[in-house]
């Protein structure tokens, strides 16, 4: 990583910060009348901001509808959220990439939808638009001032019960600045209020999320439509919920099972040939393994020379495999590797661009066959080539994470992890013999290329020290999985 | 409205991205970035009198900037804890090894690459906001990308 890489990622640019030189400025004394105004208002808004969420606010929102948020009052969002929005645009070319502003996202506020509890989390676009997430729901973008259009935008997942279609929960967006009051319509007639958030600029849309009422899961009380009105009354938008009839339903399911085998069969035979790309440009990277050599393009085009590898390669890497490179992103807490199937041809290319372009750590071809517990290349990827003199500490911690989540997701491991005291350690030493060292405590770790387990009452955990030192567990209490930092190297369920 | 407001106004207006970058990097505390930035402005402006003119406003302004977003730094750094590590500064997301290859880095050396480019200011106003001489500016500069480069060299190799 080069010293300007390195600031960019140290401190990433502060976008749309808010103008706050009215506070900053000796402002003209208020009169007596304009004060008792602006401390009432203060009051109303401390109110409504300082509320825990959902408490009184949401009351507030549900007799008013429309409920004003600040979005620089929000709290900054937590890394794990920051990698969501990161990560809308891995892979993606530049005219594609939503370009949320990470830095700034924001939890402002939370829907309380059938007593489960889900946060709002929205963060504004470089180029005038907003992202958002709903937490265990949706999120979108409208990363474009422009797709601001459209006013209401509704998505809602149609539940069946008893051959009959029905909406259970809307969630969505509203673009109209002066949308005053949202409005659910049935079949028979009834209407149910929905309170939405309107987050301040420069997000400057609405936010809702609600269950449907009970009693509209048949055809003649489901529901219909959401409507959208000013503070005047008028329409601003109208959104009409599309059912499909039994039959629709019967047809779309049949096409959606011969698409699914069309495709099963399809990545099975099908060829992944390199497309036509033009070459890689200068400044390059260059390297090799196994007999394969990869030179990576300042231009994102990475070409992969298969002219002489190994046989024992060949054998791993015929058919079909996974190209890929990889390289450290802001937001993830090891490197993040994307690539393309492509099939075995004596020169394989691929392209990578926006955030995941050169300069990587490292690239490497993965096998596609099946993995099994011992795992035939030692959980080493087929050909794994380190461009930089990280890459090689992250192929040898990988591999050993990886050997430890294939053995502990192994078919045996599912039934022996369930058993505890005497009875796990006598069916691990009759599966596995002396492979598996019974440690003395979980705190204690086996030798490099050896996994290790403690026991504690219903609790088991599994342990595994890479070369390099780094020590990788998977702990279940009663069977079931109760911690690991395994993740992201390799995942154990 | 003084002639000397105007102008803190305008280089509040026209930069207030680049003094809320400077202030989190400075602070280690990219929340509370605009807020060290207000306080900052409104120290500056209350004690505008005070300006001498002896040199450009803007350097002025970056240096009560830089002085706000260390006594934060200092405000709010936690006690050692037993282990005698030095707590990471809460960077939002950023890489560990960058975080403290930069954190190594003399306080000096520091500031004057966060001015330079998080601020884009001239080696001049650097001197003036630090102020050190601006020949000295270009031998810190010189200094502190030279060391980062090898620690971070350090840091992919280990």
């Amino acid at each position: 990583m080069n010293v300007d890489d390195a600031l960019e990622l140290h401190t990433p640019p502060f976008v749309d910060v808010e103008d706050r030189w009215r506070e900053i400025a000796p402002q003209r004394r208020p009169t007596w009348r304009r004060a008792l105004l602006a401390a009432g208002a203060i009051a109303v808004v401390t109110t409504v901001v300082a509320t825990p969420a959902l408490g009184l606010r949401g009351l507030i929102a549900n007799l008013v509808g429309r409920i004003d948020l600040s979005f620089s009052s929000g709290r900054a969002a937590p890394v794990a959220i920051k990698r969501d929005f990161y990560d809308l645009d891995l892979g993606v070319p530049p005219s594609m990439a939503q370009d949320a502003v990470v830095s700034q996202a924001r939890r402002v506020a939370t829907f309380t939808v059938r007593g489960r509890r889900h946060t709002l989390w929205v963060a504004p676009t470089r180029r005038g638009g907003y992202c958002w997430e709903i937490s265990g729901a949706f999120g979108g973008c409208r990363a474009r001032a422009k797709e601001r259009l459209g006013r209401l935008s509704v998505s809602y997942v149609n539940s069946d019960r008893g051959g009959v279609d029905f909406v259970a929960s809307v969630e969505g967006d509203i673009t109209a600045p002066s949308a005053h009051s949202l409005t659910l319509e049935y079949a028979d007639g009834s209407r149910s209020a929905v309170p939405f958030y309107f987050v301040s600029k420069p997000i400057d849309a609405g936010f809702f999320y609600a269950a449907v009422p009970a009693g509209h899961d048949t055809a003649g009380t489901r529901l219909a439509a959401a409507v959208l009105r000013d503070s005047s009354g008028h329409l601003l938008a109208r959104t009409k919920i599309a059912y499909e009839t039994p039959a629709q339903s019967a047809r779309r399911r049949a096409q959606v099972q011969a698409t699914l085998k069309r495709l099963r069969r399809h990545h099975a035979l099908h060829r992944y040939a390199s497309p036509a790309l033009p070459p890689p440009t200068a400044p390059f990277q260059t390297g090799g393994a196994g007999g394969v050599k990869v030179t990576v393009g300042h231009n994102g085009v990475v070409v992969f020379d298969l002219v002489d590898a190994s046989p024992a390669v060949r054998n791993l890497i015929a058919g079909n495999a996974d190209y890929d490179c990889f390289k450290r992103l802001p937001y993830h807490d090891g490197p993040v590797s994307l690539g393309f199937p492509r099939s075995f041809a004596r020169r394989v290319t691929i392209r990578l661009q926006g955030k995941l372009s050169p300069p990587f750590l490292g690239c490497e071809i993965q096998g596609m066959y099946g993995h099994r517990w011992p795992d035939r290349k030692g959980s080493h990827s087929a050909v794994e080539i380190a461009l930089t003199p990280a890459a090689r500490p992250y192929f040898t911690n990988r591999a050993t994470a990886r050997d430890l989540a294939l053995f502990v997701r192994s078919r045996t491991m599912h039934a022996i992890r369930k058993l505890t005291g005497p009875a796990l350690d006598r069916s691990i030493r009759g599966h596995y013999g002396t492979r598996i060292l019974k440690l003395s405590s979980a705190a204690a770790t086996p030798q490099p290329g050896r996994i290790g387990y403690a026991r504690t009452g219903s609790t088991t955990t599994f342990v595994e020290r890479s070369p390099t030192g780094r020590t990788f567990f998977v702990r279940f209490v009663g069977g079931r999985l109760a911690g690991q930092n395994v993740e992201p190297y390799a995942y154990p369920f | 409205m003084p002639a000397a407001l105007a102008d803190v106004e305008r280089i509040y207006r026209s930069k207030l991205p680049s003094l809320c970058r400077v202030a989190a990097a400075v602070s280690g505390d990219r929340e509370a970035a605009p807020d060290i930035v207000q306080e900052a402005f409104v120290r500056a402006v209350r004690e505008l009198q005070s300006f001498r003119g002896d040199s450009p406003l803007e350097a002025w302004l970056w240096r009560i900037v830089v002085n706000s977003a260390r006594n934060h730094r200092r405000s709010c750094r936690p006690a050692v804890g037993l282990t005698g590590e030095e707590p990471t500064p809460a960077h939002g997301g950023v890489d560990g090894s960058v975080t403290a290859a930069v954190a190594a880095l003399p306080e000096r050396q520091r500031l004057a690459l966060f001015l330079r480019y998080y601020a884009d200011l001239d080696y001049g106003a650097i001197a003036e906001a630090l102020e050190i001489s601006a020949g000295t500016v270009g031998a810190t500069l010189h200094a502190a990308r030279t060391a980062l480069q090898q620690l971070l060299t350090k840091e992919e190799v280990a």
